[in-house]
């Protein structure tokens, strides 16, 4: 699996209590499979943006300047971007390189291929994806593309006995969902043992 | 207060917490720069690295470091991000009062206490304007007695004694959460009913209760007549009020 270097958008340092416990780096990935409607990172599938390469090693020099932070209150490195579970050597390779005491955060949208998954799940320690809306019609409106890795994967995470360790959130999409279709996908991951949800809606930026 | 000065607050009081845990004098200075920030400057970068300095002297001589335990600082604080700005500014949960204050005092032991309902009481985290601690400190320390043969044959070398001020300056509540001795707990508990009135804690401009423990380090020195342990014959008696 390579781990070579990887583009990223951004690494965003001291971020507290929005990816997860304690005091964490934000590391956001170039590239992502998906096209949604609203993205609030367009540029992670902009090929014009040139971004920071890094490799693991680079990477952890970078953010190992808050290693006491991360110690101290059980935070750590959030992969985001982007998709980096599109990038799952990079990921393995910076867990070696940083070692236990840090916490791995992935945000993600889960679809990517189930090989992507299965090499990420004994590194990453909590999970927050977006599923952005369990109906099939409404996921392809929105994003461009067909949710069944997603849904693959959601079982393999609750296969593997890790719904403690994610938070699914679920969008309310002005203009793509309803407060039904929201609750309807939080029914259907509850019943795939998923019991930690972020409800919260998107906010449309003005030119969108 | 802008986000960048908000991150500044909460970095500042972890790296307090480490100090504290670990027993490093660090003079955590009053950020007086003006304007957005990031929440970090040369200045806090500084005090990080001066910390890692600290602890590493620390694992060299063999010493326990205390870094693990400490993430409740964040929880009382975390009620302040815009994504939970509902949430009550000092209503507190009840284990995080025993891991952030505890972990402040006690290295590698673990102690059961049975939790007070601290609804409506901030940590001296969350006081935007601290209570006067350091009084009640030399206060009990000006008026501790200790006779050599209360130190013969401890092998804890601390007391530990929770109080709640509250918002009159008034020690309300105090009890013994880490004890040392039948005979040093009682003389403690009865120094705090002398205990004068200090500054409370404040909050957003109100002064509210506020809980914190004090920790009474007590130490078997090598000369009989050091001036930390007191003669035999003498007892302690109530201070005049």
């Amino acid at each position: 699996m390579q781990t070579d270097s990887a583009r990223f958008i951004g690494i965003l340092r001291h971020r507290i209590g929005v990816d997860g416990e304690g005091v964490t780096t934000l590391a956001a990935f170039h590239g992502c499979p998906l096209r949604c409607r609203h993205c609030l990172n367009p540029q992670s599938f902009d090929d014009r943006y040139t971004g920071r390469m890094f490799t693991p090693e680079s990477l952890y020099d970078e953010v190992k300047i808050d290693e006491l932070y991360f110690v101290a209150t059980n935070g750590g490195v959030a992969f985001g971007g982007g998709e980096p579970a599109c990038h799952p050597g990079f990921i393995r390779h910076f867990r070696e390189l940083c070692g236990p005491e840090w916490r791995i955060t992935l945000e993600s949208s889960l679809n990517v291929p189930e090989d992507n998954i299965e090499a990420l799940i004994d590194v990453v320690d909590f999970w927050i994806i977006d599923v952005k809306d369990m109906n099939p019609d409404i996921y392809m409106r929105y994003t461009g593309r067909d949710n069944s890795l997603t849904m693959a994967n959601l079982h393999r995470l609750a296969a593997a006995g890790l719904q403690d360790r994610c938070m699914v959130r679920i969008p309310l999409i002005p203009g793509h969902n309803t407060e039904a279709d929201r609750e309807a996908s939080k029914a259907a991951l509850m019943e795939l043992g998923y019991t930690n949800f972020d409800l919260f809606t998107y906010l449309i930026r003005k030119h969108e | 207060m802008t986000r960048g000065k908000q991150t500044c607050r909460i970095l500042k009081e972890i790296r307090r917490s480490i100090a504290e845990a670990n027993d490093i004098s660090l003079v955590i200075s009053e950020c007086s720069y003006q304007g957005d920030c990031t929440g970090t400057c040369p200045r806090c970068e500084a005090e990080v690295r001066f910390l890692e300095h600290q602890l590493r002297l620390r694992r060299l001589a063999g010493k326990a470091v205390v870094l693990a335990g400490l993430s409740t600082a964040l929880a009382p604080l975390t009620g302040c991000t815009p994504q939970s700005a509902s949430a009550p500014a000092i209503e507190v949960q009840q284990d995080s009062i025993e891991k952030f204050e505890f972990s402040r005092a006690i290295t590698g032991e673990s102690i059961t206490v049975e939790p007070y309902n601290f609804k409506g009481v901030c940590t001296l985290a969350q006081a935007e304007a601290k209570p006067d601690v350091d009084s009640i400190n030399r206060y009990i320390e000006s008026h501790l007695i200790i006779p050599p043969s209360a130190v013969e044959n401890k092998t804890n070398t601390r007391i530990v004694i929770e109080f709640i001020v509250d918002s009159t300056g008034t020690a309300t509540q105090k009890r013994i959460v880490r004890p040392y001795s039948e005979e040093i707990d009682r003389q403690v508990l009865d120094i705090a009913e002398t205990l004068p009135k200090i500054r409370p804690a404040v909050v957003k401009g109100i002064k509210v209760p506020c809980v914190f423990c004090v920790v009474i380090n007590i130490k078997k020195l090598a000369t009989p007549t050091d001036s930390t342990l007191s003669n035999t014959t003498q007892k302690w008696r109530p201070p005049m009020k």
